[in-house]
């Protein structure tokens, strides 16, 4: 059992990032108080590293370590919008770490961590692999979510999150024994070809399995039954880190959850199909119905990720390469509008990432108007109008759907959309017509957060009005 | 025979899961989960006896190792929650809803 060299040469960008990493903690301990900025700066330059080595070699396909790690479109394409996020989130940390004097290497370091084990989720076939890049990439998040040590509620946050989270993964672990009895392996493509000449038994407690891993992965992407710690985490979480959370682990968890299901449950779609229905339609009514009475900017697009999360299980639901094609194409619009939007919040908020609350946008869509055109855009994105990015991601998912004939799930889908625009334009109303805000707002008056926003505003709209590139990228990369 | 012991790791499954719902110590939750983890594993070891194949328990070992290192983690939480509130009673922590 050696490797070869080829091995390697398929993990490379995850090596380039933990040869990162490993190099922010080490340089950390030499660098002044002064000079902690630095830090920043190696983690953006690994990220961009390791993001040129995945669009060098993306498209080739190569399985690497006995089937245990794979390279292919898919995958590569979910590293893309990973690192994207990443580099996107750092750069909005930069004057928030200062700001909130927490600016430390240790922030760098385990949010580059994460992202190794993110992207070692989107590329494997291996149920104990997926079990391992679960466990890692959240034991960062537990972190990162109670990085403000000096706030109760941050520490709140990273306790529930933290209880929660590990409650979730055992249920994964669970799943995976059952798996692994019942085929005798935990490779994704031996279980298929297990179920294919299986028994009524085997298959029944092949489903009972299956419901116990849903709940590992439910739990990351936020779906319905398993939603209840995303408000509090995303109100809890420095900003930056709320923005990351909202994105990165959802593309890589959806990624997984489509192999599990694709490849290895297979011949069980009829089975899959009909439990994820339902979560679909639970988790999109409830994000988008909770979400009315939200005062908080965080805890809303907390409900409103949920909301977005069910959207993106109807296209799973459809069970076509269209619909698969069409969550990841989504996900890459979604990074854009939350990215922007959480950028906003940022902006607004006062030292100890406070008054974040929706009253706190009233006229400023006069006193910078730049910035509050933007978030119009991305509220009009995250509620579905065109000509944004959150306009054609929905439409082909809703295709999906109709493509595999379920007509109800894509009519709930866009009545839902219907009600979600009630409190995303609620957000522009404030911004425009509500007067001024009483209290002066204290801005983090930030170069780089300011170029975000930009960013974000021009990438909805590229997406939204130019998709043809980036949605053949997204439905050709599908290779399941 | 292979159900006794199924029974026995189910049940430590379900005496991990019960405590981490009832009790309200952060500690006790700790190991709560922790249980409910090892008994998670215990079923992979035994699945691995069952069909006489070793990769089961490798497994287990990976999920030790990281049950240990997410312990770290909350404990590392714990001290957090001390330093602010004193205690480690999770009622105390009750902010966020609104």
């Amino acid at each position: 059992m050696l490797y070869s060299m080829n091995d390697f040469m398929a993990i490379i960008p995850e090596i380039i990032l933990a040869v990162f990493a490993i190099a922010i903690l080490l340089i950390d301990l030499w660098l002044p108080k002064k000079l902690k900025g630095f830090n920043g700066i190696l983690a953006l330059l690994g990220v961009a590293t390791s993001l040129a080595s995945v669009i060098m070699t993306y498209g080739t396909n190569q399985s690497a370590f006995n089937n245990m790690f794979v390279m292919d479109a898919s995958g590569s394409f979910a590293s893309i919008i990973i690192l994207l996020t990443t580099f996107v989130v750092i750069v909005m940390s930069f004057d928030f770490l200062k700001r909130e004097d927490i600016n430390v290497g240790e922030y760098y370091e385990i949010l580059l961590f994460s992202v190794i084990a993110m992207q070692v989720l989107a590329s494997t076939y291996n149920l104990i692999t997926m079990f391992i890049a679960v466990e890692t990439l959240s034991l960062g998040m537990y972190v990162l979510t109670g990085f403000l040590r000096d706030k109760d509620e941050s520490v709140e946050g990273a306790m529930k999150y933290y209880i929660l989270g590990s409650f979730a993964s055992s249920f994964l672990v669970l799943g995976i024994g059952l798996m692994y009895g019942l085929f005798g392996s935990v490779d994704l493509n031996v279980i298929k070809s297990g179920l294919m000449q299986a028994d009524s038994f085997h298959i029944w407690i092949s489903i009972f399995a299956f419901l116990m891993i849903f709940v590992g992965f439910g739990f990351k992407v936020a779906a319905f039954p398993f939603h209840s710690w995303t408000p509090d985490v995303y109100a809890a979480a420095p900003t930056p880190i709320s923005a990351f959370m909202s994105i990165a682990p959802k593309v890589a968890s959806f990624l997984a959850l489509m192999r599990f299901l694709v490849v290895g449950l297979g011949p069980i779609e009829i089975e899959w199909t009909k439990v994820l229905w339902v979560v679909a339609v639970l988790t999109m009514t409830f994000g988008n119905t909770v979400a009315l009475w939200q005062k908080d900017l965080k805890r809303l697009l907390g409900y409103s990720s949920i909301a977005h999360a069910g959207y993106m299980l109807v296209g799973i639901t459809a069970a076509n390469a269209l619909g698969y094609g069409a969550v990841m194409f989504y996900l890459f619009g979604y990074l854009f509008m939350n990215l922007g939007a959480f950028a906003v919040i940022e902006f607004i908020s006062s030292k100890g990432d406070r008054n974040t609350e929706i009253s706190h946008l009233k006229g400023f869509g006069y006193k910078y108007p730049i910035l509050g055109a933007a978030m119009l855009i991305f509220m009009f994105s995250l509620a579905g109008v065109p000509p944004t990015a959150g306009f054609i991601g929905k439409y082909y998912l809703f295709s999906a759907a109709v493509k595999s004939q379920l007509y109800y799930l894509a009519l709930i889908g866009v009545v839902n959309s219907a009600i979600s625009a009630y409190f995303y334009l609620n957000i522009v109303v404030t911004m425009y017509m509500k007067g001024e805000s009483e209290e002066s707002i204290n801005v983090l008056n930030s170069f780089p957060l300011k170029a975000v926003v930009i960013f974000g505003a021009i990438g909805v709209l590229y997406v939204g009005i130019l998709p043809n590139s980036f949605l053949n990228i997204a439905l050709h990369s599908i290779g399941f | 025979m292979i159900v006794y012991y199924m029974i026995v790791a189910v049940l430590l499954f379900a005496i991990g899961a019960t405590g981490v719902m009832i009790r309200r110590n952060f500690i006790i939750v700790l190991m709560s989960l922790e249980i409910m983890l090892n008994g998670a594993g215990m079923l992979l070891i035994i699945m691995a006896y069952y069909l006489g194949n070793i990769s089961g328990q490798v497994m287990f070992i990976f999920v030790a190792a990281v049950a240990a290192s997410e312990t770290a983690i909350g404990l590392a939480i714990a001290v957090m929650m001390y330093k602010r509130k004193g205690s480690l009673d999770i009622n105390n922590f009750s902010m966020l809803k609104k």
